[in-house]
């Protein structure tokens, strides 16, 4: 028995589902489930085996282990998170740390405090996992971050010390040193930190996109 | 063997649509082409995509621009259902209900590419905000806005999206299950019965 979340489910045939699931073993994969079984659902922890049948793997023996409880902006946020596996992900490949850090997230943000911190640890995770991984402590060329120096950041690349005057006509932001260290350090209290982390996060995710991400359009209902 | 490209290209098309996978459409490829049905298939999929259209107002399957249903003068305007399909639609018609319907063709689905755009919550928004100033200049009750989903993560986030959305008008939002409507309405019916209240599942 192996432990899975569902990432995106829809109807198949007039009895099943297909479902896109996620795994610490296989990563991201589609398997079919029986209505038989308990419905599947998203923000939930199953258990379940699954074998090679016809056209997708059939899932077996589905029992709900944990049921996430996200309330308010936080339940989009869950959807957030499914959406950034299922665009980026590759299928069928392991994934354990990132398994463990959508766990961890998911518990997080059951929780009613700002979700700031899961969602960009989440995100550092995943781009790590994709191979787009960079340093908060060092600027691309390995030098560490001086805490007095601004920075820019490059997507695929990291970040690139900045004259404050020059910057602007790049019409690019600037982060402080000193943010990007207490990000790196692991004590980043301050919100201008996390506002820093959710700037630098998002430029790099989105040059891996060839979309905008949809869950982000959940976050503006007054337009 | 190369396959002729308009058969592979069949196959495709099937293939595409949700729930089918390349073995089944291959099989469906197979039976429209060998079988009676296929012609009828392709006739009824050419005349429907050619006559109907989504009721301005509602956005259920219509044959006019504004469907028989929204134009029934009969009808409750100060209660309007919020419903994921056309079947739910009629399910809440048999059911007794008499106001307005809005009906979402989906659920707000991010992986599956359905945000709120794709569900023409603007319109539902555009609509709400007629609704509203036809209750204000007639002095009339607050319009109620009932939104009727299945129970998952999805129909969750989708009714909490529409709450949020309405937050600044003057009408009030249920998040409702069916089971729930179904109990409303069954009320409504009982106190109704005698003196023709539309059910509209006032609470």
């Amino acid at each position: 028995m192996k432990t899975l979340f569902v990432l995106q489910r829809q109807p198949l045939r007039e009895q099943e589902w297909l479902l896109d699931i996620f795994t610490a073993e296989q990563g991201r994969l589609s398997v079919v489930a029986g209505r038989s079984q308990p419905q599947p659902d998203l923000h939930q922890r199953y258990q379940g085996d699954w074998a090679r049948a016809e056209d997708w793997p059939q899932l077996r023996g589905l029992r709900s282990l944990q049921t996430y409880s996200l309330r308010g902006a936080n339940l989009y946020c869950g959807l957030y998170l499914a959406e950034l596996l299922v665009r980026l992900l590759p299928r069928y490949e392991a994934q354990p740390e990132l398994f463990l850090t959508y766990v961890r997230t998911l518990e997080g943000l059951q929780h009613p405090g700002l979700p700031d911190p899961w969602l960009r640890l989440f995100e550092y995770q995943l781009l790590q996992t994709l191979g787009y991984g960079f340093s908060w402590q060092q600027d691309r060329e390995g030098r560490p971050v001086n805490a007095s120096e601004f920075y820019r950041f490059i997507a695929r690349e990291g970040f690139v010390r900045s004259d404050a005057s020059v910057a602007p006509a790049l019409r690019q932001p600037l982060f402080s040193g000193e943010y990007l260290l207490e990000l790196g350090q692991g004590r980043a209290q301050r919100p201008q930190c996390w506002a820093a982390a959710k700037q630098v996060l998002r430029c790099a995710l989105e040059d891996l996109l060839e979309r905008p991400l949809i869950s982000r359009e959940l976050f503006q209902p007054g337009r | 063997m190369q396959l002729p490209a308009q058969y592979r290209q069949l196959i495709e098309c099937f293939d595409a649509l949700p729930g089918i996978g390349p073995r089944a459409a291959a099989r469906m490829a197979q039976h429209v082409l060998e079988h009676d049905s296929g012609e009828r298939l392709q006739q009824a999929i050419l005349t429907a995509r050619k006559t109907l259209q989504h009721c301005c107002c509602c956005r259920t399957y219509s044959d006019l621009s504004i469907c028989p249903l929204c134009t029934d003068d009969e009808r409750s305007t100060l209660h309007l259902l919020v419903v994921s399909g056309v079947e739910d639609q009629f399910r809440w018609e048999e059911a007794g209900y008499r106001g307005g319907y809005f009906v979402l063709h989906g659920l707000l689905s991010p992986v599956a590419g359905i945000g709120p755009r794709q569900l023409h919550l603007p319109d539902l928004k555009q609509r709400v905000e007629t609704l509203v100033s036809a209750a204000e200049s007639s002095s009339a009750e607050n319009l109620l806005v009932q939104v009727v989903l299945e129970s998952s993560v999805e129909a969750d986030a989708t009714g909490q999206f529409i709450e949020d959305m309405l937050a600044g008008f003057a009408c009030r939002v249920q998040l409702l299950t069916p089971g729930q409507l179904a109990v409303d309405l069954q009320r409504a019916r009982s106190f109704s019965a005698a003196d023709h209240v539309p059910a509209g599942a006032d609470k």
